[in-house]
């Protein structure tokens, strides 16, 4: 197994040579006003990230392929790309732009990328927050009082599938600013689906905790807080990646229609001037941000999953 | 003080959700029960599944109302779940997440909130260690539940129940779903707590287990189809092993009178016939 592992981790070098040379040694076809110095650092944090994996394997005795395999993949496409486009000048000049191209948006351009980044990124943890938040206490107080669970069930059960987006171009005129249109829509994105699971869960707990809790005396906000909500806590914390790739679907949707900020601004923008560079740096950088957000979640949900 | 007084207590299920006020014969679970129990007994209640065992400890938890009837501790009427009691079921016991310090830190807390007790997080912390010492579970003090065996958890149960410091312990067969020798080595524990502590608690301890009752109970009732069928003083000395009452004569006899009630009582079914040996 070591040697397999040492056989892809010298082909993922061999690769990367082969690409780096034909980078800065190969003579372009198709004449690009860019230096290719952008893209190599690109490969450079691509190829550091792989090494990290990597040693971090191999120091935990873990005999995985995986980040081997993967890099492998990714060098190939960098490859074809680079050849397609800037060697050869296969594909469509404007429609897809050479590597060179993409990765010089991030020199020139990285502090509107940035502002962006941060006007997305605010956003959707603002919008994220307050639906998580607002779903699980709401959820778990109706679930747990049979009476409001009665009359607000039902009526969650007809709102939760009308799809937030829906509600956008009404949401926009409506609201003063654009940013909270988009942040209603994002909260709604999060809060019914978890209102739901939390009402279903609150009504759902064990008789036998129930009783083992009321004979102890517990009662309203000790029962809520010691109680219920440690119950529920297990399934908040796995739905948290789910409403967070529901968040980001309703951010960059809402960001699309009429932002003047955000990636997904970005992306919509560039389109229009036909900046098509732009447009798939913007993805990338979406892909980053959806990636690092999702990391921390899956962090979040290891460091407080205790009981379960 | 904890003596307990039900009086002509009966319980219908379908009652509660306030149908009609005369009960089926089919859903009858207690049928005029009366019972005295005084301050420091440990009384055991025997009896076929299905008896309405549980349903009277659910009645003195104060967690279920009495179709009629009274139910009373000290001359006051039981009208909800109260600190004076605490308890010990046969699963839920824990909280599974609190760790088992936590967990008996939380029935302490609970306890003295009710009782107007004031204690510090910090005596409550030594408490619930001084408890866990003795029932030897200190080790397992930063343990969640689920990384307890079923014995262990019951001890931690128990060692909650003791530090809550009530003067009345209610027991819903407690050690019902261990193996032989882990419900062994609780029933002795159970004993020895009892019997050496300095103020003597009133015990309500349901069980299926007729050897479990003879060791713990100062007086065993048993209970069939929702009424008292028979009411016996064990009158043996303390302490009590299980090896001793074996060859006991009163104890053996009394052991056979028991069985016998479960032979002959027409509620009683093959599995409670094969769990009341223990």
């Amino acid at each position: 197994m070591k040697a397999i592992a040492n056989r892809q981790f010298v082909a993922a070098h061999v690769l990367l040579a082969a690409l780096v040379a034909v980078i800065s040694c190969m003579p372009n076809h198709k004449a690009i006003t860019v230096t290719y110095f952008p893209l190599l650092v690109a490969l450079a944090v691509i190829e550091g990230i792989y090494l990290l994996f990597f040693f971090r394997n191999a120091r935990e005795k873990k005999r995985s392929t995986g980040p081997s395999d993967i890099i492998v993949l990714v060098w190939v496409l960098f490859l074809v790309w680079e050849l397609a486009s800037t060697k050869f000048a296969i594909t469509p000049n404007v429609l897809v732009p050479t590597p060179e191209e993409v990765f010089d948006i991030f020199r020139t351009s990285y502090p509107t990328l940035w502002r962006n980044v941060v006007s997305s990124t605010s956003l959707l943890v603002v919008g994220y927050s307050i639906g998580m938040v607002l779903g699980v206490v709401l959820g778990v107080i109706c679930g747990w009082v049979p009476r409001l669970r009665a009359m607000f069930y039902p009526i969650a059960n007809v709102l939760a599938p009308i799809p937030p987006t829906v509600f956008a171009p009404y949401l926009v005129v409506l609201l003063p600013t654009f940013r909270s249109a988009s942040a209603v829509i994002i909260v709604l994105g999060v809060f019914w689906p978890q209102f739901l699971a939390m009402v279903l869960r609150a009504s759902s707990i064990d008789q036998g905790l129930l009783d083992n809790a009321r004979a102890l005396g517990v009662r309203s906000t000790t029962m809520i807080r010691r109680i219920i909500l440690p119950y529920v806590m297990p399934g908040v914390l796995q739905s948290l990646r789910v409403s967070l790739t529901t968040a980001f679907l309703m951010l960059t949707f809402a960001e699309m229609i009429g932002a003047t900020a955000g990636i997904g601004f970005y992306i919509t923008n560039s389109n229009i001037y036909a900046n098509y560079a732009a447009v798939i740096a913007g993805i990338i950088v979406c892909g980053i941000v959806v990636t690092v957000l999702s990391a921390v979640t899956s962090w979040i949900q290891r460091r407080f999953t205790t009981w379960r | 003080m904890g003596s307990i007084i039900v009086d002509n207590v009966t319980f219908a299920y379908g009652d509660e959700a306030g149908g009609a006020a005369s009960p089926s014969a089919g859903s009858l679970v207690l049928d005029g029960v009366s019972l005295h129990i005084p301050d420091g007994q440990f009384l055991c209640i025997i009896g076929p599944s299905g008896s309405g065992k549980t349903t009277l400890l659910r009645l003195l938890l104060g967690l279920s109302e009495p179709t009629s009837g009274q139910l009373s501790i000290d001359g006051k009427a039981i009208d909800g779940p109260g600190l004076d009691r605490s308890f010990v079921f046969q699963d839920y016991s824990l909280f599974p997440w609190m760790k088992v310090q936590e967990n008996v830190e939380f029935g302490i807390e609970q306890a003295s909130k009710v009782l107007g007790r004031a204690l510090g997080r910090e005596d409550r912390a030594r408490i619930a260690r001084d408890y866990l010492q003795r029932v030897k579970m200190l080790d397992a003090a930063d343990k969640y539940p689920y990384q307890l065996s079923g014995g262990m958890q019951q001890r931690v149960a128990i060692a909650r129940a003791l530090a809550m410091d009530t003067q009345i312990l209610i027991f819903d067969e407690p050690f019902g779903a261990l193996d032989v020798k882990t419900r062994r080595a609780l029933q002795g524990l159970v004993e020895e707590l009892w019997s050496t502590g300095c103020d003597r608690k009133t015990v309500v301890f349901v069980t299926h287990d007729i050897p479990e009752a003879l060791l713990l109970a100062d007086r065993i009732v048993y209970l069939s189809k929702g009424s008292i069928v028979a009411d016996v003083a064990v009158d043996l000395p303390r302490p009590r092993t299980v090896e001793a009452l074996e060859r006991d004569a009163v104890a053996s006899a009394l052991a056979r009178e028991l069985t016998d009630l479960f032979y002959r009582d027409p509620n009683a079914d093959e599995r409670d016939i094969d769990e009341i040996a223990g």
